[in-house]
Parts: structure tokens; C-alpha cells; sequence
């Protein structure tokens, strides 16, 4: 009679045991998808942020870079050499502006004009 | 000469590509946002369009999508105009249909050698 009982105490254990592992692996699964999602929502987000600020960063940028050439080869009327010097100055430098923010956002990838590898 | 529609939200850019373009010889018909650009192009015709991917509402890569889906507008030849960062979505882009695209920042020389580029190749085959 004790032996039955001492049986049905460990049975009830390893029943109790399996149970909580059960539980135990599918809250860990559970945690795990939680994260990989989180993780996926955080890399769109920073996806999104970044093509976000790209465009507005790079919109002004082409706005001056745009206007210097126009006067620069004297589309808007005739310039003098100080001009040319002093236009050719601020393009030089919007250009290493526009590689400080390649550098920033990690978008310095090549331009259509440069060979690029192709998408997979 | 050709009639071209430029579809770019940010005034100061239109203006510069306005005034290059009109420079070059070109009539330029200008869109400030994606709804005004399909809306133009029915009416206008235009040999060629510039578009802004990035734009209010209506965004230029939908603008694509519904211009291919259009039976009269879909052989006019689209040069997509996005900033660095987003060539995927402009890969996506070309294989919709557009003829050709330029980043952000771009010389002026080079998109209008872009734009003669599309025009001498003509209409889209569809």
C-alpha cells in the first residue's frame, strides 16, 4: 500500500514537472518572438528614420549645390573671377558636406553613375 | 524642344530645374504634389515627366505605379528623383517602368544630360 502511494506521489511529480517545463519553453518561445519582432520593427523604424532625414538633408543641400552651378556657369548672368573663385569655394564645400552626411546616414553608396552590384 | 512635367514639393528645386530646363529650351509644367502631377500629366501630355519619390500624399513611386497602369499616359518615360538612401525603393522603381533616376544631391549639368538622354530615346515601349 505504501509502495502505491509512494508510486502515485512520484507519477503526480513528474506530471507536475513536465507540466511547468511545458510552460516554461513555450514562454521562452514566446519571448523570443516578442524580441525578433521588436527587433524588426526597430530596424523599419530606423530604416524609415533614416531615408526620412536623408531626404531632408540632402533636399536643401541639392537646392544650394543647384543655385552655385546655375550662377557659377552664368546662366543667371555674366559673373566676374572673384565670383567664379568665391561660387567654386561654396561648391567645394557643399560637396564635403554631402560626404559628412553620406558618413552620418551610412548612404554612401555608389551613384548611378558608379558600376553597382547587383540587387539580391 | 519638349514639353516636360516636374512633379518636386520642395519650391526652391522645382525652380532650379525649371529654370535650367527653360534654359535648355524646354516648356516646363510644374506639380507640387503627387494628386497634381497625375491630374497634369492627363491634361498636358507631357514627352517626359520628372518625379520627386518622396512627396506629401500621393508619393512618386505610387505616381509611377498608377501612370504604367494608365493606358494613355504609361509610354510617357518617368526620371525618378530621390534622395541617397532610398536606391532600393528607386531599383524597385526602374523595374516599374521608369526610364531612369537621379540622387539627391545632383548637378544640374547632369540631370539635364539625363533628361536629352531619355528624350532622344523617345516614349516608353509598352
Amino acid at each position: 500500500m505504501t509502495a502505491l502511494w509512494l508510486v502515485l506521489i512520484a507519477m503526480a511529480g513528474l506530471l507536475g514537472w513536465g507540466t511547468s517545463r511545458w510552460y516554461a519553453r513555450r514562454a521562452l518561445s514566446r519571448e523570443i518572438a516578442r524580441r525578433e519582432a521588436a527587433e524588426a520593427a526597430m530596424l523599419q523604424l530606423k530604416a524609415n528614420l533614416g531615408a526620412g532625414a536623408s531626404h531632408r538633408l540632402r533636399t536643401p543641400l541639392t537646392a544650394i549645390g543647384g543655385f552655385i552651378e546655375l550662377v557659377a556657369e552664368e546662366e543667371a548672368g555674366p559673373i566676374n573671377q572673384m565670383q567664379r573663385e568665391f561660387l567654386e569655394i561654396a561648391a567645394e564645400n557643399t560637396r564635403k558636406l554631402s560626404v559628412v552626411i553620406d558618413d552620418l546616414l551610412g548612404t554612401g553608396n555608389p551613384s548611378p553613375a558608379e558600376p553597382q552590384g547587383e540587387e539580391t | 524642344m519638349a514639353k516636360i512635367l516636374v512633379a518636386e514639393d520642395e519650391a526652391h528645386i522645382a525652380d532650379m530645374i525649371t529654370f535650367k530646363l527653360s534654359n535648355a529650351g524646354h516648356r516646363v509644367v510644374r506639380a507640387h504634389d503627387g494628386e497634381e502631377a497625375m491630374t497634369l500629366a492627363g491634361i498636358e501630355l507631357p514627352e517626359l515627366i520628372l518625379l520627386d519619390a518622396m512627396m506629401p500624399g500621393l508619393s512618386g513611386f505610387e505616381v509611377l505605379r498608377r501612370l504604367k497602369a494608365d493606358a494613355v499616359l504609361r509610354s510617357v518615360p518617368v526620371i525618378m528623383v530621390t534622395a541617397k538612401g532610398q536606391e532600393r525603393d528607386v531599383v524597385n522603381g526602374l523595374r516599374e517602368g521608369a526610364a531612369d533616376y537621379i540622387v539627391k544631391p545632383f548637378s544640374l549639368k547632369e540631370l539635364a544630360a539625363r533628361v536629352e538622354l531619355v528624350l532622344q530615346r523617345g516614349p516608353t515601349p509598352t
